[in-house]
């Protein structure tokens, strides 16, 4: 693992003189568009595995003048841009390993009548959908990022996947934010248009000779193959846009904090420029139980999975603190959100960040009472600036849905829903 | 599923069952026998237990349909989990019955009358294959890129046609993630997780993502715009050098032969050929336009994907043509292409039978590419590509060496696990050695590390690896550096240690940084040692503290004992237990201990049938008790790798066949290899979709 040669906050500063261009101007192949169009809307969703220390995370306040507790004390600065929502619940199937299924299935949590892999309820996942929505115009349908940069894949996708084609179709993480960069500013290395002809035609003659389970896993390389016509074209109207705003990463920053905050600018840099619209970023797999250096937080590296099954209250007060660092990661991301001038707002007023856990309290893997906040205004769809909790039963795939509605996809419902939270919608879309 | 959902796996035995009587009916029976049994828990009770309701099977047929889940019934009655503790037990002669009719209900042809091969669902190449798959086509002398699988061993010893592993040999280590010779540096493709208990080929559990394609793509363009590229892939020298259509044509044709693995018809020819007239119509010159050519070739479906018969074919079982059983050979024991003999041999005819598939797998087991059975498949197999994360605590000072600990065991772990592997498969040895066996290899590192220095020092002593006293500093640094080179066979000085369970890198796999774990040992020896893997836990409970014994003053089994007497926790873990607690007698780091801290060591344990031992010698010995249950299940192993697809009921009767074979001949390692290829599944397919599946 390699530092960048850069420092970030250097190229940062850079991208703050050079680039504040608003997304329309930036993306001059889309000045198709009138001028006076409204700006997309944008969602991204920031996933902490393990759970988190409740009594540090949710506030003891209801309603706008809710209070902060110490874990997300750091988004104290973008209080009113955020809702912090308790008692949603996701209902754990039986069959597969309880961390597995948390994570796999926070954005896609079908019930017992759709179709499943295996023992896991993983279908088409809330990001696939929006990006079957939103992403059709842009260079890229999604961006899925993790920021676990262990050589080894020691655990199977459903530790490490939050998001979904379809059932056991993972999207598959990207780690590196080198690999990250050259797939948002490269050219499509290898030129792959000119082959694009040769192997449809040669999955046809294939496809003919196959029973329906091979079928399937061929149209997964249709699939690919389509997603690569589309960036070839939208890459070379893209080309206009002129030279990438930030230098090339070396490679994934041995700093923790420095690792994330560079995938989150990706994420943020990509929306500005209107190259993606959906992205999400797995912060660390479930289950992890490699120790992690959690740079400036600890001395030592700290195993965040086996710190949630021990009892010590040292160990309490050390997953608070880990919860603190991930949410002070998130801060980051809505603050460059709201920096960004678009329209006559802000680009975090045209977006859903969201970060949360498929897992509430980690020591009793419990799925009840799943930490969540969301933050933007999703085109004035969302409100915002609140504290809810919900009581009884109330389905995270209600909040999903909600959603959903909030940017245009009129889904009855979406997973296990059983309602729209109709809370954390304004008049607009209700 | 047949393989994973058994818990009863100490007292499977493989034998087959009681014979001579006929064969019970079911209704006559085995349904009474159901009734007073099992109906009660398992019966039309509106919510059956753990969903299973055996009371709605009224006829033989129906029954008969139903094979996953008798195999899992007759794996629980055949281990005593069922009937459960508490309930009246199964008579002598109602067990015999129910066996009986279940043994012969399960090895019944399946499919209308026909035996049920299987169905691989389609497979992408792995990394690991693509890497040689492409090599071998373009005959590069080294790898395509740099990939986590291919481990930093140079192997000069590695001959599989001297029918002998060296006393004294050199594995040729280099610095793990240290440069490793590949045409392209910079280049890779995704990587491939592993099936749950399975192995990473499973065409079931592979994605192809948007990334990957492009990453295909990008790969092959590398490739071929790589500078003296004829010199380099000699095999593409005829494609390259080809200049005007008909010249192209005729070189394609044997080039696509060898890349689809089949001979193309002239529709697939011209297809591929339509890149090289597009190309040329835009001005290239003949190299370039070939270049798009084979850049659609290696990035098209025929090429990536290890096509098989589907419906087209008359149903229901197919069997595969010369052609398909030539890549099912070569990506089994090479995990790469066929080769021109194998294709030769595929266009004669002679892979339509065992005897000519046979021929093949003999030639192929004497060539190098055969490492891949032991770096792909027995690093599967035995989880061992988790070792390089493993981070033992820096306490364990024998573990970390050179500047800043940076020096690591890992590497000399994985060449001893690699190097018992290499030995039982290289001189056809029993596979029993892998249980147990009095030899191994160590270098003086390991040696020191396994506190054996003194037992073998003649050995290196004989070598020349003995390190010079009065040395220091750099030079004593450069001669130990010298000296871990070499590898030297040597004998156990006591039967604690030898075979796989007490590899180092084993160990080391299944334990926390500061304290061993029973249970992940446990389930490792479950897993891979009887293919029996016990299911996830269905509670949450609070896991032990990672502490070692000096700091809690308590051993891991003690802390263990209360978990146990938890009724949720015992049913799972008397069985998963007993293999850990033998493994208690070596530490997390693999060397053999008599104390945890201050505290005694107890390797005692007591299986599910009873039996009893005391330490890891005892423990083998209760494996080897029973052969044929550990020649079946690994037989198992090696017949879910051959095929890319998970094990079901119906390949029970190959796996007895396999395992029967084999212990005609001493459990040889070749028997396994013969027994798997020449085996009904392997060169059949299933073309319909199972019955459960409409």
């Amino acid at each position: 693992m390699t530092s960048q040669p850069i420092s970030r906050r250097a190229a940062l500063r850079g991208l703050g003189a050079s680039v504040g261009l608003p997304w329309l101007e930036a993306m001059t192949p889309r000045a198709t568009a009138a001028p006076t169009a409204a700006p997309p809307k944008r969602a991204v969703f920031m996933y902490i595995p393990n759970g988190v220390q409740l009594d540090t995370w949710f506030p003891r306040k209801e309603g706008k003048d809710f209070d902060l507790p110490a874990s997300l004390e750091p988004l104290s600065k973008v209080k009113g841009d955020i809702t912090v929502l308790g008692g949603l619940d996701r209902t754990f199937v039986p069959g597969t390993g309880v961390h597995a299924q948390c994570g796999s299935c926070w954005l896609s949590s079908s019930p017992p009548s759709e179709p499943k892999d295996g023992g896991f309820p993983t279908n088409t996942s809330l990001d696939q959908m929006l990006a079957k929505h939103l992403g059709a115009d842009t260079q890229l349908p999604s961006l899925e990022l993790s920021c676990n940069d262990h050589p080894d894949t020691k655990e199977t996708k459903y530790f490490e996947s939050i998001s979904w084609y379809g059932p056991g179709y993972a999207a598959g993480v990207e780690k590196n934010p080198r690999a990250v960069f050259q797939r948002l500013f490269g050219k499509p290395k290898g030129n792959p248009a000119s082959v694009l002809d040769t192997v449809t035609g040669g999955a046809a003659r294939l496809r003919g000779n196959l029973g329906a389970g091979d079928r399937a896993k061929l149209d997964e390389y249709l699939d690919a193959v389509r997603a690569t016509e589309r960036r070839v074209q939208l890459a070379e109207k893209a080309a206009a846009a002129g030279k990438p705003p930030i230098p090339e990463p070396a490679g994934a920053p041995a700093d923790r904090g420095e690792y994330i905050r560079l995938m989150l600018d990706l994420i943020v840099l990509a929306f500005r420029q209107d190259r993606t619209r959906v992205a999400t970023l797995v912060v660390d797999p479930e289950r992890w139980d490699t120790p992690r250096v959690y740079h400036g937080v600890f001395d030592t590296p700290q195993n965040h999975h086996a710190l949630t099954h021990t009892k010590d209250p040292s160990a309490k007060d050390k997953i608070a603190q880990i919860d603190r660092f991930h949410v002070a990661q998130y801060a980051y991301l809505v603050e460059q959100l709201k920096a960004v001038r678009e329209g006559s707002g802000t680009l975090l007023d045209q977006c859903a960040a969201v970060i949360g856990s498929g897992i509430s309290e980690g020591n009793s893997h419990n799925y009840k009472d799943l930490p969540v906040v969301v933050a933007g205004k999703a085109g004035g769809a969302l409100a915002t600036g609140f504290h809810k909790k919900f009581a009884g039963e109330v389905p995270l795939a209600n909040l999903w849905l909600s959603l959903l509605h909030a940017f245009g996809v009129n889904a009855p419902r979406f997973a296990d829903s059983t309602a729209p939270v109709k809370d954390v919608l304004t008049s607009a879309v209700r | 599923m047949f393989i994973r959902s058994v818990l009863g796996t100490l007292a499977l035995s493989a034998s087959p069952l009681p014979s001579g009587a006929a064969d019970p009916d079911f209704v006559r029976d085995v349904v009474p026998t159901l009734k007073a049994h099992c109906y009660g828990c398992h019966g039309n009770t509106g919510k059956p237990k753990g969903g299973l309701n055996l009371a709605k099977f009224a006829t033989p047929a129906e029954a008969a349909r139903a094979g996953a889940v008798w195999a899992d019934v007759l794996a629980s009655v055949r281990a005593g989990d069922m009937p459960p503790d508490g309930k009246p037990k199964l008579t002598a002669a109602e067990k015999q019955t129910l066996l009986a009719w279940l043994d012969a209900t399960l090895t019944a042809p399946g499919l209308d009358g026909v035996r049920d091969p299987g169905k691989s669902t389609l497979r992408r190449l792995t990394r690991t294959e693509y890497n040689n798959t492409v090599r071998d086509l373009l005959g590069l002398s080294t790898d395509v890129f740099m990939f986590p699988e291919r481990f930093p061993y140079k192997k000069p010893y590695f001959d599989p046609a001297s029918g002998v592993v060296p006393e004294k040999l050199n594995v040729g280590a280099i610095e793990y993630g240290g440069k490793v010779p590949a045409l392209l540096k910079q280049a890779g493709i995704p990587g491939d997780a592993r099936a749950e208990h399975g192995f990473t080929n499973r065409g079931d559990v592979q994605n192809f993502g948007p990334l990957q394609f492009e990453k295909y793509v990008e790969v092959a363009d590398q490739l071929l715009s790589a500078p003296n590229l004829a010199a380099t892939a000699p095999k593409l020298g005829p494609v390259l050098g080809a200049s005007g259509r008909p010249a192209v044509k005729a070189a394609l044709v044997p080039f696509l032969t060898r890349a689809l693995r089949r001979p193309p018809t002239a529709a697939v020819v011209e297809a591929y050929l339509e890149a090289y007239d597009a190309a040329k119509k835009q001005g290239a010159d003949d190299r370039s336009a070939v270049r798009e050519t084979l850049r659609a070739v290696l990035s098209s479906p025929e090429f990536l994907f290890l096509v098989e018969p589907g419906e087209s074919r008359a149903g229901p079982v197919a069997k595969l043509d010369g052609y398909e059983v030539a890549a099912r050979l070569s990506y089994f024991l090479w995990a790469s292409t066929p080769d021109d003999e194998l294709l030769a041999a595929a266009k004669a005819g002679h892979l339509s039978d065992p005897a000519g598939v046979e021929k093949q797998a003999r030639r192929m087991r004497k060539d190098r590419r055969v490492r891949e059975l032991s770096e792909t498949f027995a690093v599967q197999w035995l989880r061992l590509n988790e070792l390089w994360a493993a981070q033992p605590d820096k306490s364990f000072k024998s573990f970390y060496g050179g500047p800043q600990g940076k020096g690591t065991l890992h590497a000399d772990l994985m060449a001893e696990a690699l190097l018992l592997f290499e030995t039982v498969m290289i001189e056809d040895r029993s596979i029993m050695d892998f249980v147990a066996a009095d030899y191994g290899y160590v270098n003086p590192r390991l040696a020191a590390h396994y506190g054996l220095t003194k037992e073998f020092e003649p050995a290196f002593a004989a070598a020349g690896a003995d390190v010079k006293l009065g040395l220091t500093g750099q030079e004593l640094q450069k001669a130990q550096t010298a000296a871990n080179a070499t590898w030297v066979r040597v004998k156990w000085p006591d039967p604690s240690r030898g075979g796989f369970l007490t590899c180092g890198a084993v160990l080391t796999v299944t334990s926390l940084p500061q304290r061993t774990s029973p249970v992940k040992r446990g389930a490792w020896v479950l897993e891979s040692v009887f293919n029996r893997p016990p299911p996830e836990p269905t509670v949450a409970v609070e896991p032990l503290d990672s502490k070692p014994a000096s700091t809690t003053g308590k051993t891991v089994r003690q802390k263990l004992e209360a978990h146990r007497k938890d009724p949720n926790c015992s049913g799972c873990h008397a069985k998963i237990d007993p293999p850990g607690f033998a493994l208690e007698a070596f530490d997390p780091v693999g060397r053999l201990r008599t104390t945890d801290g201050k505290l005694p060591i107890d390797a005692r344990g007591t299986l599910p049938d009873g039996r009893t031992f005391d330490g890891p010698a005892a423990f083998k010995a209760t494996i080897l008790a029973d052969k044929p249950a550990f020649a079946k299940a690994f037989a198992g192993h090696l017949l879910s790798y051959a095929q890319g697809r998970k094990l079901e009921h119906f390949d029970e009767p190959a796996l007895n066949e396999i395992a029967a074979a084999a212990a005609q001949d001493g459990y040889r390692f070749s028997r396994f290899v013969t027994g798997v290829v020449t085996s009904y599944p392997f060169r059949h397919t299933r073309t319909t979709p199972p019955e459960s599946a409409k």
